[in-house]
């Protein structure tokens, strides 16, 4: 089938790469007029590569492209309105012969039909042709930066909000291939979709500031917050997702879709700002590992040298959206402290980031961040800072303390070795 | 020679007499220019002197007064930076921090000194410590961004910044990390010990401001604040180092004090307390307002300094409000002077000028050190207007002492209109604007019918109407300003700067001393080690003899709440 795709990051790109896979004609627009987000996940590279070197995957940028009919016209990462804004009249053909517009990535409660509206007005469409223009839907995919392939085609459920019944047969085809082990596709009206998007990734990082709060208490309490999340997490009702504290999740989706949820809660009376604290919460996670530093040294940070370990804002991607890591770095730099850093992936980000300031050092080893540094933080829970050599932390750190923003190490085994650890809700309290 | 003995003094007072004295303000509106020739204008300021009892000839020979008085001469040479303040030999340049610091504005030198750069320094400081503030990396000793800046200061310290934080409220910018100003300066500890229950120790920091840094009560203040931050951290270095900026003149009490050395900003000998907060004064104002704002603020008062320089004394607003300042005083006998504000953002101004005013004015000796046989500065006191209608404007209309008034407005205000609450508060604006024109109308018209007269067998109707009368025939100036802003708030507070110095000028007194409030604090210093003394305070005069000893009496431990003490018998 004819598939277009007009988005500039993540989601755009995965599904392109995924329904060309399947044997979609896929055509990517304006990939080079839309401002191209740095994401950057090795096999979804790969993929997409694979199928633009199949054929069935094309970047479109011609007229031609845009005057085909398209069975499916995919928009993601970028809100309706702009969509419409940029593409509205060039797809009138498509959207009234069969073309279904199914937003991946919504932006509003109410955005589906509100477009919509806005879109036949726009076009002066009579009210007796109104029927044959279908309404948009709306998939939203809960697709995570890292893992973005096993997410799109093993997902937990799929959640189709179309107001236009006849529409679903169309895209339970589309997503067919998506579908085959268990039928989770759960069919809702545009409006549900779109609320249950952001409701559910509130839900994920109310989750997560509940227990970095958690945490803090812990540490007023001396207690090991491990052994907590273990406890309540084995309790059913829980669960064990979405249960580590840390320096702070970063990323769009859950904060981009918490403040979503936020605002449209602050507009009516009674709020008492629940989702706004969760949000508040987050911020100060990534005040504490600069705060944590800051009292190790007696407020002295003058031409201290901390190596950083992860800069992304998760492991398996290169973006820094809202990364615990620069906020770390900006802090730790007005103070007047230097800084080596070590990611995987995200060094170009950083680098774009912080240009030439001399007292921030890229490095291309884990273990050279090491080298001539005071103490070492840990931003990302990259793999290969699971199990790191500790003998060297030891003897190349001038004073032997790791501050975790992660908990990817045992207290006790650290205490035995002889380094300070400071992690979140656990080790040695400062 | 004083300058009543000068023939202009006496022409006026001849004329005073003569054209003036028997006439009643409404009378002079038998002129139909009258109002023309008395509104003056000059950039976002108007001023309205028709309702001041005075006509243009009066100004004519008060223009003359000011020639004879050398105003233009005195003009050049408080701005050029001569030592103006005889009787400290300093010169009074808060001209020159609002000046031009291009290399276009002109460079001046005081005790080898380049002004514009020494300024220009001490604003790109400032302006540094603004943004690591506002970008929340300014910590507190565990390390949270301070967000709570309290402003220690008194009188020139801490009046000016009030009133421009205050009047400049929408003003406020929305800076990364949101920082929230306070101000503390009273001896007594109210406002720091509000702040010690309301703000984190985390999270507060200190500016200290004194030009000599020994202020008293700015001191005390200061040491109530480090003990209650050395309760949550007793490192005093860090707390010292995190949360205290100074502000001073004196670098060496500042560094006895503790103040680190990148915390502090300076002040000169050639900027008076009640002339600076255009310095590094207005630190928190920055901070509140924005850098942008606070220059904003300068360039506002540069302007009218310009003006104040350049334009002919007849058109002069500064000299014309000072003139008319003199000529209520000296002539029309007036010794109070109401400030009456139609719009309450400006309601610290009246408390502003009573120091601008009654610090620089309220002298009774020459240059020279003569005795003066004239009087110089009124009282002067006020209130935001609406609010004094119903306050002192009893005594304004009816009362047995004359006021001068002036009536300050702005033009516009709630320009937005969308919705009914908004369309509501623009109808509040129009009535007050109605009020302030209406007050000063009725204060100059009174009553339509003449004095009642009363006699023995007068019938009660008579004799209410004799309560109810309104002599009218009050002097007031009404100013106008276009739109509140930093820009025009500048220029407001540089007029009155500036008519201040045309009455110092034409009054020969030096505006920029204030010998007189030396003695009060010589005697507390005096008086402070009897107060806890056991015995008996006999030393003083018997006044304060039994002040103390009561004092002494009822608190047998000066802050510890006895029991025991407040039951013993106290000892007169």
């Amino acid at each position: 089938m004819n598939v277009a795709i007009f988005g500039v990051g993540l989601i755009s790109k995965v599904a392109a790469a995924m329904f060309a896979s399947v044997g979609n004609h896929v055509t990517v627009f304006h990939a080079n007029k839309l401002e191209r987000a740095y994401v950057n996940e090795p096999q979804l590279e790969k993929l997409y590569a694979r199928q633009k070197e199949s054929g069935r995957l094309i970047e479109g940028d011609n007229e031609e492209n845009e005057q085909r009919d398209f069975d499916y016209i995919l928009v993601a990462d970028i809100s309706l309105s702009s969509f419409f804004e940029l593409f509205g009249t060039e797809l009138e053909n498509s959207l009234k012969k069969r073309g279904s517009v199914i937003n991946l990535t919504p932006s509003a409660i109410g955005e589906s039909q509100k477009i919509y509206n806005q879109y036949l007005s726009c076009l002066n469409i009579d009210e007796t042709l109104k029927s044959e223009y279908k309404p948009i839907c709306c998939v939203p995919l809960m697709v995570r930066e890292g893992r973005s392939i096993s997410d799109f085609s093993r997902p937990d459920n799929i959640i189709f909000g179309c107001d236009d019944p006849l529409q679903v047969a169309g895209l339970k085809a589309l997503f067919y291939p998506f579908n085959r082990v268990r039928d989770v596709i759960k069919v809702v009206s545009t409006k549900e979709a779109e609320f249950s998007c952001f409701a559910g990734n509130a839900m994920l990082a109310t989750r997560l500031s509940f227990m970095n709060e958690m945490a803090a208490l812990a540490d007023t309490t001396d207690v090991d917050i491990e052994v907590i999340r273990e406890c309540i997490g084995s309790d059913p009702r829980i669960g064990n997702d979405y249960l580590y504290p840390s320096c702070g999740y970063g990323g769009n989706a859950l904060s981009g879709n918490l403040s979503k949820v936020a605002d449209a809660l602050n507009d009516r009376n009674g709020d008492l700002g629940l989702l706004k604290v969760v949000a508040e919460i987050n911020e100060r996670q990534k005040e504490i590992l600069f705060r944590k530093i800051w009292k190790f040294f007696h407020t002295k940070l003058n031409n201290i040298q901390v190596a950083i370990w992860g800069a992304s804002f998760k492991p398996g991607t290169s973006s820094i959206a809202g990364a615990p890591s620069i906020k770390l770095i900006d802090s730790l730099l007005a103070q007047g402290a230097k800084i080596k850093i070590y990611d995987p992936l995200a060094s170009n980000n950083i680098r774009s980031l912080y240009g030439n300031n001399a007292h921030i050092e890229l490095v291309k080893n884990r273990d050279d961040a090491l080298v001539d540094s005071d103490v070492l933080a840990i931003c990302t829970e990259w793999k290969e800072f699971w199990s790191p050599d500790f003998d060297l932390i030891k003897t190349s750190l001038k004073s032997s303390a790791i501050f975790d923003g992660r908990n990817l190490y045992q207290p006790a085994m650290l205490k035995e070795l002889g380094i300070q650890y400071f992690g979140i809700g656990r080790g040695e309290r400062i | 020679m004083l300058i009543t003995e000068t023939q202009e003094w006496k022409t006026l007072q001849e004329h005073f007499k003569t054209n003036i004295e028997n006439l009643r303000i409404s009378d002079l509106f038998k002129d139909q220019s009258r109002f023309e020739d008395l509104f003056f204008q000059f950039d976002q300021l108007s001023i309205d002197f028709s309702k001041q009892k005075l006509t243009k000839k009066s100004f004519e020979k008060l223009i003359d007064l000011a020639k004879k008085s050398k105003l233009t001469e005195a003009i050049h040479k408080l701005v050029t930076g001569s030592l103006v303040n005889t009787t400290e030999n300093r010169s009074a340049l808060h001209t020159a921090l609002r000046g031009d610091l291009s290399e276009n504005g002109q460079e001046l030198f005081v005790d080898n000194v380049k002004v514009k750069s020494a300024v220009k320094q001490q604003l790109e400081k400032m302006a540094s410590m603004v943004e690591v503030l506002t970008l929340g990396q300014w910590r507190g000793f565990s390390g949270k961004a301070i967000t709570d800046v309290v402003n220690v200061g008194v009188g020139g310290s801490d009046l000016g910044p009030l009133l421009v934080c205050d009047a400049l409220n929408e003003y406020k910018v929305e800076t990364k990390n949101s920082i929230t100003v306070h101000f503390a300066s009273t001896m007594d500890g109210s406002q720091v010990s509000h702040l010690f229950s309301e703000l984190n120790p985390e999270t507060t920091l200190f500016i200290l401001v004194s030009k000599s840094f020994g202020t008293i009560d700015t001191l005390a203040n200061a040491e109530s604040a480090k003990n209650w931050l050395m309760n949550f951290c007793d490192d005093e270095s860090i707390v010292t180092k995190q949360h205290f900026i100074g502000i001073s003149t004196n670098e060496e009490r500042m560094d006895q004090w503790g103040i680190s050395p990148n915390n502090r900003l300076k002040l000169w000998d050639w900027v008076g307390g009640r002339f600076s907060l255009w310095s590094t004064v207005g630190l928190s104002i920055a901070l509140k307002i924005g850098m942008n704002g606070f220059l904003q603020l300068l360039e506002g008062a540069h302007q009218l300094d310009k003006h104040f320089c350049t334009a002919k004394l007849e058109e002069n607003l500064p000299v014309l409000l000072g003139l008319v300042g003199v000529w209520n005083s000296n002539f029309l006998k007036i010794k109070a002077q109401a400030i009456l504000p139609y719009d309450a953002r400006l309601k610290f101004f009246p408390n502003y000028l009573t120091q601008l005013e009654m610090e620089s004015n309220g002298k009774s000796v020459a240059l020279n050190g003569e005795s003066l046989n004239y009087k110089t500065c009124p009282v002067l006191w006020g209130e935001i207007g609406p609010n004094a209608q119903h306050a002192f404007y009893q005594l304004l209309h009816q009362g047995t002492r004359k006021v001068a008034c002036d009536f300050i407005a702005p033009i516009s205000r709630f320009s937005e209109s969308g919705t009914k609450y908004q369309k509501s508060l623009q109808e509040q604006h129009k009535l007050t604007l109605v009020n302030c024109f209406a007050q000063s109308r009725a204060l100059m018209l009174g009553s339509d019918a003449e004095r009642p007269v009363v006699v023995d067998n007068s019938s009660p109707d008579e004799i209410t109407a004799a309560h109810k009368y309104y002599p009218g025939n009050q002097p007031s100036t009404t100013l106008l300003i276009k739109e509140l802003t930093p820009y025009s708030l500048g220029q407001l507070i540089a007029l009155y700067e500036h008519k201040v110095f045309v009455m110092a000028t034409i009054w020969g007194i030096n505006p920029f001393d204030q010998w007189g409030v030396e003695l009060g604090k010589t005697m507390a210093e005096e008086t402070l080690s009897a107060l806890n003394s056991s015995s008996q305070v006999t030393q003083f005069d018997a006044s304060t003899n039994g002040l103390m000893n009561i004092i002494n009496g009822e608190n047998v431990n000066i802050g510890s709440a006895n029991s025991e003490s407040i039951n013993s018998e106290s000892q007169l």
